[in-house]
């Protein structure tokens, strides 16, 4: 990695952390583990209201590439989730964190992708609106979307448990 | 297919199965062209080759080329080869020259490019090292050393060129949004701004209005007829010697293309 291409990248993501301290979209927290690497952040996301989520606080880590912006993070909720979109081992699996060229879904080209005028910002929003309104299309947890589809009861009591447990309970 | 599952179920396992292959396809041959250089050497147009083209059209056609053209670069096949060639051609045209009168207009619009930037919407801070990457290309040396041989800068030029094409479809909307099937907001979002979006004819229509530079492509196709040229701005070659940026255009893919008077 050049030296550009490194003082670029940290640049981008401390902009962004500054931002994201100054102005948090509610429902949010992210930053830096760790003062000396820039590359991973933790992030808190709280489930929406009026959703079998609500009530829920998320950890999530991101991890970014080396040439962040070009290429969008990582990221891997830590805790139990039980959604459509979100691998069992928890990584999240929406369209703005597609990298280009490395997309499972490119016949799908009507979605928004990632390009570097996105943000952690906007990631964050769009995972939000992703536990209100899961897309059971193209799932990343087949049996989830297929609970989501034909049990909506059973799934909104399993997400429940995802709940108590993120809290603790 | 026969199993006696619900065609829902059907639907997402079928899905799921093709996604992991098409994946696995995908990746091999993102792996296969990263090997590659991202812009190559020049060669002779008699060595230029297309796998998928059926042999005897596309030699044909070649030997078309040949009667006024004497050369080629490819770039790498990654959803981003009409702006690589584009800026690789630019840059090196006007490296060739800088201090010819065309030379330095395209300085001028290029050192411009960041206040039209940021009158379409975007952040400087987000944008001004990408700017830098663009405008370092007007070095010589620079342009030589990094421009196109560092994936890092050489993106970053390319992202640069599509926030350029993102701005001018803004500003102008009234001039494009009669091509578009949808949206000029989605399109943009969709189409223009995330790397490894191929282009279509918007998109350089709008490249070539921003930077006002003339830019004529080769069609080589399979079809059975003469190969194609289609000029993009032309109201921008003021006369005869000004530089056109030429191109060559195989199903899917742009590369360079030298002309003997160049």
């Amino acid at each position: 990695m050049s030296f550009r291409q490194r003082s670029t990248t940290l640049k981008r993501l401390m902009k962004e952390y500054k931002e994201l301290t100054l102005n948090a979209p509610e429902g949010i927290i992210a930053g830096p583990i760790s003062e000396t690497n820039f590359f991973k952040w933790e992030a808190l996301v709280s489930g929406p209201e009026k959703t079998p989520y609500e009530g829920g606080i998320f950890p999530a880590i991101l991890t970014f590439p080396n040439d962040y912006p070009l290429n969008p993070p990582v990221m891997e909720f830590t805790c139990e989730m039980w959604h459509p979109n979100i691998y069992k081992n928890g990584k999240v699996c929406i369209s703005i964190l597609h990298a280009p060229g490395n997309d499972p879904n490119m016949y799908e080209s009507s979605n928004e992708r990632w390009s570097p005028v996105q943000s952690v910002e906007k990631i964050l929003l769009s995972v939000v609106s992703m536990l209100a309104e899961p897309n059971d299309e193209s799932p990343a947890n087949v049996d989830a979307a297929k609970m989501y589809r034909t049990n909506r009861e059973e799934f909104n009591k399993r997400v429940r448990k995802t709940v108590e447990k993120s809290l603790g309970f | 297919m026969d199993s006696p599952k619900s065609p829902t179920e059907n639907e997402i396992n079928y899905g799921n199965l093709s996604d992991d292959t098409i994946i696995d396809y995908e990746t091999l041959i993102k792996e296969e062209e990263e090997q590659r250089p991202l812009v190559s050497e020049y060669d002779d147009i008699s060595n230029y080759k297309v796998n998928y083209i059926d042999s005897e059209i596309f030699s044909k056609k070649i030997d078309q080329l040949k009667k006024t053209c004497k050369g080629y670069r490819s770039v790498r096949k990654d959803g981003n080869c009409f702006y690589r060639s584009f800026s690789y051609k630019y840059f090196e045209l006007y490296n060739k020259n800088p201090s010819s009168k065309w030379s330095k207009e395209m300085k001028k619009i290029g050192e411009n490019t960041i206040n039209v930037l940021t009158s379409a919407n975007f952040e400087k801070e987000t944008i001004e090292d990408f700017y830098e990457f663009f405008m370092d290309s007007y070095d010589e040396k620079k342009f030589k050393e990094a421009s196109f041989t560092d994936d890092y800068t050489s993106n970053g030029i390319v992202f640069y060129l599509r926030l350029i094409c993102s701005a001018e479809l803004k500003l102008n909307h009234e001039k494009y949004e009669m091509f578009l099937e949808e949206p000029l907001e989605s399109f943009i979002a969709k189409q223009v701004e995330p790397l490894g979006r191929d282009v279509d004819n918007v998109q350089i229509m709008a490249i070539v209005n921003a930077l006002k530079v003339c830019i004529n492509i080769a069609y080589l196709d399979s079809t059975d007829y003469d190969v194609n040229w289609i000029k993009f701005g032309e109201e921008y070659q003021k006369d005869p010697s000004s530089p056109v940026i030429n191109l060559l255009f195989t199903p899917g893919h742009y590369d360079m293309l030298y002309r003997d008077n160049e």
